[in-house]
C-alpha cells in the first residue's frame, strides 16, 4: 500500500523548525485519527488515481497501441462479450445500425456467388450440343457476348411501372410515382391494400418475423422491399430480374440512410419526404428485350434521297439567282439603259427599266441575254429629260442631288441642282445619263441635254451606219463558210442593223438598200471564183432574212477576185455590209 | 396534409362496413356482406388548410366472433379507432371489452370513438349508453349512429379525427 512521507518537521510558536521523531509523529496521527486513518487514505489515494489515469487514459491507449498489439488482444474478449450483451439487450438497435452497412457488403458476395454461377452455367452449357444452342451460340457470338448472358438476354424484359413508399408500421403510403401512360388505383388503397395482404399473410401461416416478398398476378409482379421504418414497393410488369432486386434493394438502403429521421418519426404528414420522389422515379426502369442492331437503311435512303432533292432545288435555285443577276448587271450596263425594280415569277423575270429614246430596243437586248429557262419581260420607262415625273425624281434620289428643271438658250433643258464629289463622279459614269445629257460642274451642278433627241438620234444612226460599213467578213479557203470571228463579228453587226433599222424615224433618215458584196482570192478559175463571191454574199443576206430584215431592202451581189495581187488572199476571201440611207428634207447617203 | 390510419372494429355484422361506405360514399346498401380480412377505404377530411387536412386511411377490419379473433397486426400504426357496436345485439359489448384490451396492449391509449349502431331500430335496442360505461369510455367519445338514417356518422368520424389531430 502506497503511504505518504510524513513530514518529520513542524513549526514552534517562534517561528522556528523543531525536529520530531518519526515513531512520535506516527503515534500522535494514531491518536488523532485511529482506525479511520487508514479508510480516509485508501479513499483518497483512489479518487486521485481516478482522476490521473482518466485524464491520460486516450494517450496511454494510442503510446501503447503503437508500440505493440498487446492491447487489442486483451480488450477483444471484453467488446465481444460487450456486443453480445448489447444484442441481446437491444437487438432493434444493432439492426439499424447495422442495416445500411450490411445490405451493400451481402449484395456484393451474392453478386461475386452469381458471377461465379454464370461461369458454371456456361461452361456447361458451352458443352451442350444441340440445333437451338447451335443458332443461339451463332447469335450470343455475333452480339459478342458470353452465350449464359445470350440465354438470359432472351428471357428479359420488364418495367417498372409504379413505385410505392410505404410506412411500415402502419401501411401509409408515404410516397409513389409511377411510368408515363400507367394508370393504377388510388396509390394510397394500393399501399394499404399491399400492408394488409402482407399483414393477412404472416397471421395466417404464422410467420411473425419473416415478410412478404413478392406478389405475382398475371405478368404483374410486386416486389416488396422492407427497411426497419419504410417499405418498398415495385410494381414490374414482365420477368423479375436481378437488375430490379438489386435497384429497390439499394434504394430501400439509401432512402433509409438519407431520410432516417422523416421515416423513423413519420406522422402522416408526406412533405418532409417529397426530396424522396427523384430517387424514387429513379427506380422506373425498362429493359426491353435484346433486340439485334441493324442499319437504319430505310431511313437512311429516304434521308440521302431528300437530302439530294433540297441539295438539286438549292443549286437550281442558286443558279436562277445567279442568272437573274447576270441579267440585270447586263442590262445595267447597256448604255442608256437602267433597271429600277424586279419581279420573278412563274418563269417570268418582269424588269422595270427606264430608258433613254436612243438607246437599243429592248428586245435586241432580251436576245443579247438570252436566258436558257425564263423568259424576260421589260417594263420600261422611257427616260426623257424633261419629264420631271419620272427621270428628274429618279436622278435626284440616286445621286442624292436636289434637281430642278430650268429653261436655257433656244428653249433647251437645263437641270440645276447641287451633288457631292464622289455622287458627281458616279454621275458621270452613269451610261443612261450620258446617253442622254452631258453635265457640267461651274459653279453648280448643270446638266444639260447635249443634243436634241433628233439630233442625238441621227448621230448615234450615222455613227452605227459608220461601224457597219467598215466592217469586213472573211471566209474559208475555196468555200462559203465564214471564219469564226467573222461568224461572231456578223451576230454583233446584225444587233446594230436591226437597231439602226429602229433608230431611222427619230433620226429622220430613211434606210435605201442594204447591199452585201462578195469577193474571192485569185485561186481557181474566174467563174468558180465569181460563182463563190456571189455564194458568200448570199450567205450573209440569207442570215439577215433570218434576223428579220427586210428582204426588200437586201441585195447581193458577187465580183470574183477583184484586189491587187499584193493584197494577202485570206484578206480578199471576204464579204461586206453597205447601207445606203436618205436624210429626209435632204439627198445624200453615208458608207 | 396529413394520413391517418384508423381502424373500424367490433363484432361481425355490427355495421361497421356499412358505416364506412355511408361515411365514404353516403350510401346504404340493405344487402349484407361479410367482411373477410380487411377492407381498406379513403376519405379526406377538408380543414381550413391544407396543412391541417387529414386523409383518413380506414381499415374495416373483420368482425369478432367465436370463430374469428381480432388481428393485432392489422391495428399496427393506427392513429385511432372506431369501436362499433349493435345496440339491437347485447352481446356485441363482450367482443368489445375485449377488443379494447386488445388495442390498450397493442397501441397504448389511443384515442377510440364508440359507436353504438343501429339506432334506427332504437326502439328495439337491448342496451343503452349506460350499459357501455364498462368500456371506459367518454360520454363525448360516444355515438348513438345509424348507418342506414345516417345518423350522428360523419359526427363521429371527425370527432375521431378531433382527437388525433390533438
Amino acid at each position: 500500500m502506497l503511504e505518504s512521507k510524513p513530514d518529520l518537521k513542524e513549526q514552534n510558536d517562534s517561528g522556528g523548525e523543531v525536529e520530531i521523531p518519526d515513531k512520535e509523529y506516527r503515534r500522535l496521527r494514531s491518536l488523532m485519527l485511529g482506525q479511520d486513518y487508514e479508510a480516509i487514505l485508501t479513499s483518497r489515494l483512489e479518487n486521485d488515481n481516478v482522476y490521473r489515469v482518466s485524464s491520460v487514459l486516450t494517450e496511454a491507449f494510442k503510446k501503447r497501441n503503437s508500440e505493440d498489439d498487446s492491447l487489442a488482444l486483451e480488450m477483444s474478449p471484453v467488446i465481444e462479450s460487450a456486443i453480445d450483451e448489447s444484442i441481446k439487450n437491444h437487438p432493434e438497435r444493432i439492426t439499424n445500425v447495422i442495416f445500411p452497412i450490411i445490405g451493400p457488403a451481402v449484395r456484393k458476395a451474392v453478386t461475386r456467388a452469381l458471377a461465379d454461377l454464370m461461369q458454371s452455367l456456361n461452361y456447361v452449357l458451352q458443352n451442350s450440343l444441340s440445333v437451338k444452342s447451335l443458332v443461339w451460340r451463332i447469335k450470343a457470338w455475333r452480339l459478342g457476348v458470353s452465350y449464359a448472358k445470350y440465354l438470359l438476354t432472351q428471357s428479359i424484359h420488364y418495367q417498372v411501372e409504379q413505385v410505392f413508399l410505404i410506412h411500415r408500421e402502419s401501411g401509409l403510403l408515404i410516397q409513389s410515382v409511377q411510368a408515363e401512360g400507367v394508370s393504377y388505383q388510388d396509390p394510397d388503397l394500393v399501399s394499404s391494400m399491399l400492408s394488409a395482404i402482407s399483414d393477412f399473410a404472416k397471421d395466417s401461416f404464422e410467420q411473425e418475423e419473416a415478410r412478404l416478398e413478392t406478389l405475382q398476378m398475371g405478368d404483374l409482379t410486386i416486389l416488396i422491399e422492407a427497411g426497419p421504418h419504410a417499405v418498398l414497393a415495385l410494381a414490374i410488369r414482365g420477368t423479375l430480374h436481378a437488375d430490379v432486386q438489386q435497384v429497390s434493394t439499394e434504394l430501400i438502403e439509401a432512402l433509409h440512410s438519407n431520410f432516417a429521421k422523416e421515416l423513423r418519426y413519420f406522422d402522416g404528414a408526406t412533405e418532409p419526404l417529397e426530396p424522396a420522389i427523384p430517387m424514387l422515379q429513379e427506380a422506373l426502369i425498362t429493359r426491353e428485350k435484346a433486340k439485334k442492331e441493324s442499319k437504319p437503311w430505310f431511313a437512311i435512303i429516304a434521308v440521302t434521297l431528300l437530302l439530294l432533292v433540297l441539295g438539286y432545288y438549292s443549286y437550281q435555285n442558286y443558279l436562277l439567282q445567279r442568272s437573274i443577276e447576270q441579267a440585270v448587271v447586263r442590262v445595267n450596263q447597256e448604255p442608256g439603259y437602267q433597271v429600277l425594280s424586279r419581279n420573278y415569277q412563274d418563269d417570268l423575270l418582269t424588269l422595270e427599266v427606264l430608258r433613254s429614246a436612243m438607246s437599243v430596243p429592248q428586245n435586241d437586248l432580251i436576245d443579247t441575254l438570252k436566258p436558257s429557262k425564263y423568259e424576260i419581260v421589260f417594263n420600261e420607262k422611257i427616260a426623257s429629260i424633261d419629264d420631271p415625273e419620272i427621270y428628274l425624281p429618279y436622278l435626284s434620289s440616286k445621286y442624292q442631288a436636289n434637281l430642278s428643271v430650268e429653261r436655257g438658250e433656244q428653249n433647251k433643258l437645263i437641270i440645276l441642282g447641287e451633288i457631292t464629289e464622289d455622287n458627281l463622279a458616279r454621275l458621270m459614269q452613269d451610261s443612261l445619263a450620258n446617253s442622254v445629257f452631258s453635265v457640267e460642274k461651274s459653279p453648280k451642278l448643270i446638266i444639260k441635254p447635249s443634243l436634241s433627241v433628233q439630233q442625238k438620234s441621227r448621230s448615234d444612226f450615222v455613227d452605227l451606219v459608220q461601224s457597219i460599213n467598215s466592217q469586213l467578213y472573211y471566209f474559208q479557203v475555196a468555200s462559203a463558210e465564214l471564219t469564226e470571228e467573222s461568224q461572231n463579228l456578223l451576230n454583233q453587226n446584225i444587233t446594230k442593223i436591226r437597231r439602226i433599222l429602229d433608230l431611222q424615224n427619230q433620226a429622220e433618215t430613211t434606210i435605201i438598200q442594204i447591199g452585201v458584196f462578195g469577193f474571192a482570192d485569185p485561186q481557181g478559175s474566174r467563174t468558180t471564183n465569181i460563182d463563190l463571191s456571189q455564194q458568200r454574199a448570199k450567205l450573209i443576206k440569207s442570215i439577215l432574212l433570218e434576223n428579220e430584215i427586210s428582204d426588200s431592202l437586201v441585195i447581193s451581189w458577187g465580183g470574183g477576185a477583184i484586189d491587187m495581187s499584193s493584197v494577202p488572199s485570206q484578206y480578199q476571201r471576204r464579204a461586206r455590209i453597205e447601207i445606203l440611207y436618205e436624210l429626209k428634207g435632204a439627198t445624200s447617203h453615208a458608207q | 396534409m396529413l394520413n391517418k390510419k384508423i381502424c373500424m372494429v367490433g363484432a361481425f355484422a355490427v355495421g361497421k362496413t356499412s358505416l364506412v361506405k355511408q361515411f365514404v360514399e353516403g350510401i346504404f346498401d340493405e344487402k349484407y356482406h361479410t367482411t373477410i380480412g380487411v377492407k381498406i377505404d379513403k376519405k379526406v377530411i377538408e380543414k381550413d388548410s391544407e396543412s391541417n387536412t387529414v386523409q383518413l386511411m380506414i381499415w374495416d377490419i373483420e368482425g369478432v366472433d367465436v370463430f374469428t379473433n381480432l388481428k393485432p397486426t392489422y391495428l399496427r400504426g393506427s392513429s385511432g379507432i372506431i369501436l362499433v357496436v349493435d345496440g339491437t345485439r347485447r352481446k356485441t359489448l363482450e367482443p368489445a371489452e375485449e377488443i379494447i384490451s386488445i388495442i390498450k396492449e397493442h397501441l397504448g391509449n389511443i384515442p377510440i370513438v364508440l359507436l353504438i349502431n343501429k339506432s334506427d331500430l332504437e326502439t328495439s335496442w337491448q342496451f343503452q349508453i349506460e350499459d357501455t360505461l364498462t368500456l371506459g369510455i367518454a360520454d363525448s367519445n360516444i355515438f348513438k349512429t345509424s348507418a342506414k338514417n345516417d345518423n350522428n356518422v360523419e359526427l363521429a368520424f371527425e370527432r375521431l379525427v378531433e382527437l388525433i389531430s390533438k
